[in-house]
């Protein structure tokens, strides 16, 4: 199986030559980019992006393996994110948690068998004032109690 | 081949005190290095002169006069009158607990693994450390027994995270093959998906790995270091002539690995996978063990004084009729003696080499670094000698025409001791007819064909001393190790 | 209450100040275009010096200092504004870039001037969506009007600021781990020395400021170095953005002048601590910070030099109120997984430390805690500590387990004792 950017996302790919003096710097952009593309950095990406970069595989996969947003499996449609730092603490998300691991019958890192939800624990996610914080995707939710998240997840499409 | 952390020989030298005692270092040098060859004992594992800094196992803390606090020596450069001390009360207690980070979760294997003896962590706490552990929670457990490649056996367990083998593979071969995936006390070692290295230097990383997470699957459970003996030689495997390090077992009298020993001019700090498996040729089980005689179309053992007397006979043919085929994989002493037995004592010209005077002295590398195209290590030497005795235009070609043509029947073959360099050696002996008694000296059990008439054992390099020259025309010593045949001869006593 | 000086945030209610049309009606760019039309790079340096502004993101660092190591005729060099607001506590930087993120890109000119260097970058880290998405607009705003770009106002400088997205991970927002994201390899930070200002990104000379601090500098241009002093303490002048969490009335993200009473953050603007809660403890400067006792709090005032008289730090201005309804062994228990989860494992003692202290802590949590492991936890905290390591993740975990253990060592010998929680 070929693994290959759309042309749109081949295009972008070339132009971070023009915003970086250094070609190496390319490759988390590349990465960002490649999980946006194909949903997670799957052995067969991270050799293409190795080819692309001109990197070794081991060098691609190093860095792809550093970072938590970058994702070595598939996640589920939503990717849930719990802020379990001090102060989300405080205000209870690890409860929160609990409860989504209940409600969806999963453990933290874990994807519903329908591939729906992905739930990961997260560290301070810049929301402590409006605790307990969290993710799903790219989105913030604030003040999440257990019955807000309830509502969330049937609101989502 | 020099190292990347040090500036140009160039570089005055100046003082410095270390300890007390004055000594002298380049200027602007790295200062570890500067301590380690003064002799000056400064703990370290990320550190080695051939590869990057990397900073980070930070064993080599050492006091210098005038800063705040204790500074890695890996990242210091030397100053003149700079005041080092390594021995404080404040050194030696962040060696203490440096060490103990290093082994809160390193596992306890030292009874099956083969780094025991020579192993980084074993060394350091026998000097500083012999504390009780403090560490009573559960140890960090990562994967073990992941071969990567024909070579090289992975433990992520035991490995320190020192990156001396990342390094290593980008900075020497350049394959960037190793990497230490994930973060914080996750970080394992690895390759890619555990592929297999591909490259020609990957023991190495064996080498320089300093505990038992990259081991050599050759010389796996094999034998425990404290037993072996090591002789300083010089790498058979092609002209290069790399610098190595034998090591043998005296009493068991058997070879057990090769590895490079440190040379500026010729190969650095490393040498090749290739070169390092030469070593088994001297085995036993590789070797022609006596001296063998044709009888009745058999080859059957025999004594030296059979032999003596046989050579004996052989010398009194006319010396027009005797001829003799030279392999480079002699040292220039046995060389030296054999064209001058022959020229001298028996009278012949009739003498020929099998070096190829444009491969002897090409410098291309046909892999990343270090390996040459001429698997002969001493084709300059032989070149020479036989030149000294106006027979240099005399080579195997030369031979072959001869050998249909001229009226020999004697020859004298001193075959080689490293087969891969000939793998198609005496395939072209089908047809001769005129040849009455051949005799091979040599010391590999692949030649010991009825083809011969008389078989002589003699030594392989690890067993003798003297000269091989490489490709640049530089003479190097071999020492002498452990007789591995007991039988076997040298050349000046079989030829005599 | 009496209204305090605001320089960040002055214009921070003010519909649509993301635009910068608006940013401009506001007095937005007047400083910009003030320095670079008719003011000389080293003098820019020595009036910031004089301010004795100090980083905003957590080292308090003099800025002024900072530019000054920077090569003047080194041919290339690059200005890296660190958003990378990982520290637990802390979510004032995300404000500015969301609701004011032209007061940043102005900073950032500023800065770029002063040390001449032609391409900066902003390290955003990867979950603040919304602030990479309006800093891009912004410069998209900037580039059309001819505010970054090529000759900017019409002046002979020019500068071009891309956005670079980080990954997840708190190690890219030390400055050389930061460094080292952007130069394709993981967030690892480097030995020093070489320092980023002589060596840093691509090996050139470097300057990394933290957002707030660079959008502090419009206003020091317009208003002086020694207008600036008269905010704030002699130590530590100006303002501050105060980041104040946990069970308190009034969470929230406020500009203080440094010097401000801890207490009254959290009681008079804080509201005080909800329900029937008492404070226990306070951590005052963002995770890694020291805590202090409640006693300790009621007498604190929030600047460098008074909370480090006390062995604790001002860091990235994060406070994060404790109460009695928390037990400390289980807070520490969540703080020391954060570092060990964030440990880049480079080098030994914070790699295997961090580790180590959250095993001890959870075994004392989970009632299997003994005696030694007291002394223990300090004395693993105190040789992680020190230089012993790379960089400061080593310093910034062991210190809370530190100051946890000592200062509230009773919570900690009740767990071994009892085999329970006191709470």
């Amino acid at each position: 199986m070929n693994i290959q950017f759309s042309p749109n996302a081949l295009k972008e790919f070339k132009s971070f030559d023009t915003l970086y003096d250094n070609p190496k710097s390319k490759l988390l952009p590349t990465l960002h980019l490649a999980q946006k593309e194909f949903g997670y950095l799957s052995p067969e990406v991270i050799e293409y992006v190795a080819t692309l970069t001109e990197l070794s595989p081991a060098k691609v996969k190093e860095v792809a393996s550093f970072y938590t947003m970058l994702h070595k499996k598939p996640v589920g449609k939503y990717h849930i994110q719990i802020c379990t730092n001090i102060s989300c603490t405080m205000m209870k998300s690890r409860e929160l948690f609990s409860h989504l691991k209940k409600k969806l019958k999963i453990e933290a890192g874990e994807t519903t068998q329908d591939k729906k939800f992905t739930l990961s624990t997260a560290e301070c996610l810049g929301g402590c004032d409006k605790a307990p914080t969290l993710r799903i995707n790219d989105t913030y939710y604030y003040q999440v109690t257990p019955e807000k998240m309830e509502q969330l997840l049937k609101e989502l499409p | 081949m020099t190292s990347h952390s040090e500036p140009k020989a160039k570089n005055p030298m100046v003082k410095i005190t270390a300890d007390g005692k004055v000594i002298e270092a380049p200027k602007g040098g790295n200062l570890l290095k500067a301590l380690l060859d003064n002799g000056v004992s400064v703990p370290h594992y990320c550190y080695h002169p051939g590869l990057s800094v990397a900073g980070c196992c930070r064993m080599c803390f050492v006091e210098v006069e005038g800063q705040p606090r204790p500074l890695i020596s890996c990242n210091a450069t030397v100053t003149e009158n700079m005041v080092v001390k390594t021995q404080t009360e404040t050194v030696k207690n962040i060696q203490k607990w440096n060490l103990a980070f290093h082994l809160i979760n390193h596992p306890l294997d030292c009874p099956i693994c083969d780094q025991a003896g020579e192993c980084g962590l074993q060394n350091y706490y026998m000097q500083f450390g012999k504390y009780e552990s403090r560490m009573e929670e559960e140890k960090v457990k990562k994967r073990k027994v992941i071969p990567i490649g024909d070579h090289v056996m992975l433990d992520t367990e035991r490995c320190i995270l020192c990156s001396r083998c990342v390094r290593f593979f980008d900075e020497v071969p350049k394959t960037s093959e190793m990497a230490i995936f994930n973060r914080g006390d996750r970080s394992e070692i690895g390759t890619y998906e555990d592929k297999a290295l591909n490259n020609n230097y990957t023991l190495n990383s064996v080498d320089i790995c300093p505990v038992g997470a990259l081991t050599s699957r050759d010389f796996r459970f094999k034998r425990r270091v404290w037993f072996l003996k090591d002789i300083p030689s010089i790498c058979p495997g092609c002209s290069t002539g790399c610098n190595v390090t034998i090591s043998q077992d005296p009493i068991e009298k058997r070879t057990y690995r090769m590895r490079p020993r440190f040379n500026e001019e010729v190969n650095g700090y490393w040498m090749c996978d290739y070169g390092r498996m030469r070593y088994k040729h001297t085995h036993r089980e590789s070797r022609i063990s006596t001296p063998l005689i044709k009888k009745a179309a058999t080859l059957i053992p025999t004594e030296w004084d059979e032999t003596k007397h046989e050579l004996f006979t052989i010398f009194k043919t006319p010396a027009s009729q005797i001829s003799v085929l030279i392999t480079p994989q002699y040292t220039s002493e046995d060389i030296t003696h054999i064209y001058d037995f022959f020229t001298k004592t028996i009278g012949t010209q009739n003498i020929f080499h099998c070096a190829d005077s444009h491969l002897a002295s090409d410098s291309t590398v046909t892999d990343e670094l270090l390996f040459r195209r001429d698997k002969n290590p001493n084709s300059q030497g032989l070149l020479k000698i036989s030149a000294h005795y106006k027979l240099q235009e005399q080579n195997l070609s030369l031979f072959q025409q001869k050998l249909k043509s001229d009226p020999w029947t004697i020859l004298f073959i001193f075959g080689p001791h490293d087969l891969e360099a000939y793998p198609e050696f005496l395939s072209w002996f089908k047809e001769n007819n005129s040849l009455k008694t051949k005799i091979y000296i040599g010391t590999q059990v692949k030649h010991q064909i009825p083809l011969f008439d008389l078989l002589l054992p003699t030594l392989t390099f690890i067993e003798t001393e003297g000269t091989f020259v490489n490709f640049k025309g530089l003479s190097q010593k071999l020492s002498r190790g452990v007789k591995l045949i007991p039988e076997a001869k040298p050349i000046c006593e079989i030829l005599c | 209450m009496t209204p305090t000086p605001k320089i960040v945030f002055q214009n921070l209610h003010i519909p649509n100040i993301k635009k910068l049309a608006v940013y401009r009606e506001h007095g937005g760019y007047t400083a910009a275009q003030k320095v670079l039309k008719e003011t000389k790079p080293e003098d820019i340096i020595t009036l910031v010096k004089n301010s004795g502004l100090r980083g905003r993101g957590g080292a308090g660092f003099g800025t002024g200092m900072k530019w000054s190591f920077v090569p003047k005729d080194a041919p290339l060099k690059y200005l890296l504004c660190n958003a990378d607001e990982g520290e637990p506590g802390t979510f004032k930087d995300r404000i500015l870039m969301e609701q004011i993120p032209h007061s940043t890109l102005e900073g950032m000119i500023i800065a770029c001037y002063a040390i001449q260097c032609p391409r900066a970058y902003i390290y955003v880290r990867g979950e603040y969506t919304e602030s990479i998405e309006a800093l891009e607009a912004a410069i998209q705003e900037c580039t059309k009007n001819n505010f970054l770009g090529k000759n900017i106002f019409g002046t002979p400088f020019s500068l071009d600021i891309h956005v670079f997205k980080g990954a997840g991970a708190y190690i890219c927002g030390e400055e050389t781990g930061l460094v080292t994201s952007m130069e394709g390899a993981k967030g690892q930070p480097k030995v020093k020395p070489p320092f980023p200002a002589i060596s840093g990104f691509n090996k050139k000379p470097t300057v990394i400021n933290n957002v707030e601090t660079l959008a502090v500098l419009p206003w020091i241009i317009l208003n002086g170095a020694d207008n600036y002093k008269k905010i704030g303490t002699e130590k530590s002048p100006g303002t501050k953005l105060f980041c104040l969490s946990g069970p308190v009335k009034n969470p929230g993200t406020y500009e203080l002048p440094l010097g401000f009473p801890l207490k009254d953050l959290i009681y008079d603007i804080g509201g005080g601590l909800t329900g029937n809660l008492k404070l226990k403890a306070v951590i005052p400067g963002g995770l890694s910070a020291p805590v202090l006792t409640a006693e300790e709090t009621m007498t604190m005032t929030m600047d460098f030099e008074s909370l480090a008289k006390v062995g604790s730090m001002l860091g990235s201005g994060g406070v994060i109120v404790i109460a009695n309804d928390q037990c400390m062994v289980d807070l520490l228990s969540v703080i020391t997984y954060f570092y060990k989860h964030e440990s880049c494992g480079q080098c030994t003692p914070c790699r295997e430390g961090t580790g180590w202290m959250k095993k001890v802590v959870d075994s004392i949590l989970h009632q299997r805690g003994r005696a030694e492991d007291i002394p223990l936890l300090q004395d693993i905290s105190t040789n992680m500590m020190g230089g012993r390591t790379i960089c400061a993740l080593s310093d910034a975990a062991a210190m809370p387990v530190k100051s946890f253990v000592t200062k509230f060592k009773q919570e900690f010998e009740y767990h071994i004792k009892n085999k329970r929680c006191h709470l």
